[in-house]
């Protein structure tokens, strides 16, 4: 248990108040009644002695006047035997001390006593000395000087105050276990209360009841009693939301997690098909058609690539949702960017009928740090979304740099400006909502999923950057972004750019393990590896592309990585383990894979790959990345 | 230093000896023979106390002795300046002690023989076989007394002296004793109820009551302390005095008064002589 200094409790301080009360007044009382007696007894003395000497000198008057001193010596001795006086001397007129009873003759009598001052005996005994003029019918005959005995009235008063102080310590004592047991008595309740509080301090939320009662202090812990239940039934009910929040939340986890299973799933499962489509009506159009079929395939090329775009806005949209899309911070050119966004739309645009240009102002930097692809991809939408709602007129891009306080920001409004068919007011919130198109016929009329503008608004918020619009029904939209780069010097290293007929000469000497499960993938990778003069062996499984790996040297690897046998991970882990157990240069292993989500990405990269690849892949794609590791 | 004290302590102590002794010196000892009780004589003489203070100037007391012997004693020891006394003893101090006789009072000193009314003594030869009382065997009444006895034969008469010359009535009347003797102007001081149960079965002739005599050391005052005593019987006081005493006033001594004391007079040398 704790120790409560008393001066802390309320029992304590009223029993300490109590006992010092009863102190000072004990202490009062004692003295008092000192001081009354010692009053009383010296009144008493005094009288005493103003009683004794009209009798002494009544008693030696006449053998005073007859010169008899031997009667006058027996009367003293006989007054002297009377308990309480010390000594009596008789001196005539002449100052001749003629008798004396209890003091010596020769020597000299002490001085009178103007008052009974007991107090002041030290070490003598107590005796006030009085001295009395004897006169008789005026005329004087002498002194009389007697002392009385004190040492009764010092003894009395010794005796009451040690009784006084015996009495008044054992009433104290009494008194501070009474006022104890009452304070316990009284505060038991508080004392219990505190116990109570203190232990819900400690964090046992629900202490036992504490006692209740109709008086004050039942009151309070009645009312503690239902506090303590309301914070029970509080504690029970945050519980239990807590759990059913964490079950939803686990539940919610569960369910993102499988649906982001699903869209891996349902990604790779259409990417690779797709892979096969676009690939084979690649390879198709670069061989002799017929004007028409040279037609229907580019139909055919176009509707996968729209296709494409669409998953690819799905899986946007979910890592975002998920929070799995993480932004690079690289330097970058902020006009080669721009300038190949507006190239990609230029043919369209200009294939509607409408002009699209950038412009910017001065001030723009030439390089920044950020994440260009996501710039470049915000720019595409926004610029997409422009040319698919504008009949005519023209789709403008304007860059404008900011102030800001900090000069490395370089903070820079996009702003693209269309001549479209417009957006009315109370449907400019729901833009960005997604799946959400301003007209329901919109998506009948101009198509789309309704996820780009999301995407846009989701990118610029990761971004923390700002998205705003504004637009006139037929008179056109104005997209405004605002995003903050830091400003550098650096220039971005320049890509190598080459196309898949550069890459002709330089390769044909290469080796190039293609590891792919799936017979149409097989074909199209090996041929248009085959076709841009790479030399091209096949593996069928993860397995198999160990066992050629360590047979065969090749420049690089490209693998897939949902195999049977073995997939491409634990295949990359066994190959960069031999070229480890072997001090094998690292052979390039890049990643070519439906698995286009971030995660897989990372896995790849932490199984030992080197670049990723997601299917499907445009021809370019492939040869650029093959080309970086050559 | 402890030195120094003790000399200052000396001179201080001899200081107050010298001190007390003048006071001694300058005290006035007016002497009264116990002729009643001590408190009664102080309270009498008081006023003749005070207007002597003031007449010469020092403190004078009144005081008295045990006994008329004593009292004579100490009259011869030359212990009073003025000694007031019976005639009897007066002449003893003339005589052997040079005293020089004053004053005396003009109302005449007799003394009575004092018997209770309702008792069986009548007469002189009623007294035969019981006890009397005198004062100190050497005062004038009791000597008196003594004569009267033997004038009337009264040879078997116990004799018993007490002291307090105001109790000897009260013994009488208690019938302790068959007759006291004292003094008229003593009888004459007793309540009235005392006086009417008492009877006086003999009285004596006038005699020198009480004399003041003066010792030969205040020789120098003596007209002075004789004119000063007239003074006081013609004050206030002093009359008041007289009239309660009934002593009428002073007078000066007749001549050859004291000498008619001395057989009385050779009575009292021989009692004092025989102390």
């Amino acid at each position: 248990m704790k120790f409560v200094s008393p001066l802390r409790s309320i029992r304590g301080r009223l029993l300490i108040v109590a006992v010092l009360v009863e102190a000072v007044m004990l202490t009062a009382l004692v003295a008092n009644s000192l001081r009354l007696l010692t009053s009383h007894m010296e009144t008493q003395a005094h009288s005493h002695a103003e009683q004794i000497a009209p009798v002494l000198l009544a008693a030696i008057v006449a053998p005073l006047a007859q010169r008899d001193y031997a009667t006058v010596q027996a009367v003293l001795d006989e007054s002297r035997a009377v308990k309480g006086i010390e000594y009596l001397v008789i001196t005539d007129t002449s100052g001749h001390r003629q008798a004396a009873s209890g003091w010596p003759n020769n020597q000299p009598l002490p001085s009178a006593d103007r008052h009974i001052a007991h107090f002041d005996f030290d070490t003598q005994q107590p005796r006030h000395d009085v001295k009395v003029p004897i006169t008789a019918f005026g005329q004087p005959m002498g002194e009389l000087q007697f002392g009385l005995d004190l040492s009764q009235i010092i003894a009395a008063n010794n005796d009451l105050f040690k009784q006084g102080i015996l009495i008044a310590l054992i009433e104290i004592i009494l008194s501070a276990c009474l006022m104890s047991l009452l304070g316990y008595f009284l505060t038991r309740h508080l004392s219990a209360l505190t116990q109570a509080s203190e232990a819900v301090a400690s964090g046992n939320l629900t202490p036992p009841p504490v006692a209740e009662g109709n008086d004050d202090i039942g009151q309070l812990g009645a009312a503690f009693n239902a506090m303590s239940r309301t914070i029970a039934e509080r504690i029970e009910e945050l519980t239990l939301a807590r759990d059913e929040a964490k079950r939803l939340a686990q539940a919610a986890e569960a369910g993102a997690r499988a649906k982001t299973s699903f869209l891996a799933t349902m990604s790779h499962e259409i990417r690779t098909p797709m892979n096969g489509i676009l690939g084979m009506t690649d390879l198709t159009l670069d061989t002799e058609l017929t004007a028409e079929q040279r037609e229907y395939l580019n139909w055919v090329k176009i509707s996968g690539e729209s296709l494409l775009k669409i998953l690819n806005d799905i899986l946007d949209f979910s890592k975002i949702d998920a929070g799995h899309l993480n932004l690079e911070h690289i330097p970058f050119q902020l006009s080669e960017v721009i300038n190949s966004v507006v190239g990609i739309y230029s043919v369209e645009a200009s294939n509607h009928g409408l002009s699209l240009t950038w412009q910017a102002d001065n001030a723009l930097p030439a390089y920044v740090r950020g994440d260009p692809v996501r710039l470049r991809q915000i720019l595409s939408n926004l610029i997409s979304n422009a040319v698919k709602f504008t009949k005519n007129g023209s789709i403008r891009i304007k860059v404008s740099r900011q102030e800001t306080p900090n000069p490395q920001i370089a903070s820079l409004l996009f702003s693209i400006i269309d001549t479209g068919i417009g957006i009315s007011d109370d449907k400019l919130e729901l833009i960005f909502t997604p799946f959400v198109q301003a007209e329901s016929y919109t998506t009948r009329k101009y198509g789309g999923t309704g996820l780009g503008l999301s995407i846009v608004k989701n990118l610029v918020d990761l971004m923390g950057g700002h998205l705003s619009v504004e637009s006139r029904i037929g008179e056109g939209t104005t997209f405004h972004v605002k995003l903050d780069f830091e400003e550098t010097a650096t220039p971005a290293p320049k890509q190598k750019l080459s196309s898949p007929l550069s890459t002709v000469n330089h390769a044909e000497q290469k080796q190039v393990l293609l590891v792919e499960d799936t017979p149409v993938n097989q074909q199209v990778a090996q041929r248009l590896l085959s076709k841009n003069g790479f030399a091209v062996s096949v593996a069928e499984n993860g397995k198999r592309a160990v066992e050629m790996n360590q047979d065969q040297v090749f420049d690089l690897i490209l693998m897939d990585v949902q195999m049977p046998v073995m997939n491409g991970l634990e295949a990359t882990r066994l190959i960069r383990q031999h070229e480890l157990e072997h001090g094998l240069p690292r052979i390039p292993i890049i990643a070519m894979t439906a698995n286009a989500m971030a995660s897989d990405r990372d896995e790849c990269l932490k199984a030992g790959m080197n670049d990723f690849i997601a299917k499907p892949f445009r021809a370019d794609e492939m040869l650029d990345t093959i080309d970086r590791h050559l | 230093m402890i030195i120094s004290r003790l000399i200052q302590s000396l001179i201080l102590m001899l200081c107050l000896q010298m001190g007390t002794a003048n006071a001694a010196d300058t005290i006035f000892h007016l002497g009264v023979a116990p002729h009643t009780s001590a408190r009664v004589i102080l309270e009498m003489y008081q006023p003749l106390r005070l207007y002597l203070e003031k007449a010469l100037g020092q403190t004078v007391i009144v005081e008295t002795a045990p006994d008329f012997t004593e009292f004579g004693r100490r009259a011869l020891n030359q212990e009073y300046d003025i000694a007031i006394t019976t005639g009897h003893q007066a002449r003893l101090y003339q005589v052997d002690a040079a005293y020089l006789p004053l004053i005396t009072y003009k109302a005449d000193f007799k003394a009575v023989a004092l018997v209770a009314k309702k008792s069986r003594y009548h007469k002189p030869a009623d007294l035969q076989g019981s006890t009397v009382l005198g004062l100190s065997p050497s005062s004038l009444v009791t000597l008196w007394g003594l004569h009267w006895l033997q004038k009337n034969n009264l040879n078997n008469v116990t004799v018993k002296y007490v002291s307090a010359a105001d109790s000897v009535s009260h013994q009488v009347l208690a019938g302790e004793a068959s007759l006291a003797f004292t003094s008229l102007a003593n009888y004459q001081k007793l309540p009235q109820e005392q006086q009417d149960a008492l009877k006086i079965l003999a009285e004596s002739e006038p005699m020198a009551g009480r004399v003041y005599m003066l010792n030969k050391r205040q020789a120098s005052q003596q007209a002075k302390i004789e004119q000063a005593l007239f003074a006081f019987a013609e004050t206030e006081e002093g009359k008041k005095y007289f009239t309660q005493t009934r002593l009428d006033g002073y007078r000066k001594l007749r001549p050859r008064e004291l000498e008619a004391m001395e057989p009385y007079a050779a009575e009292t040398r021989l009692l004092l002589k025989a102390k």
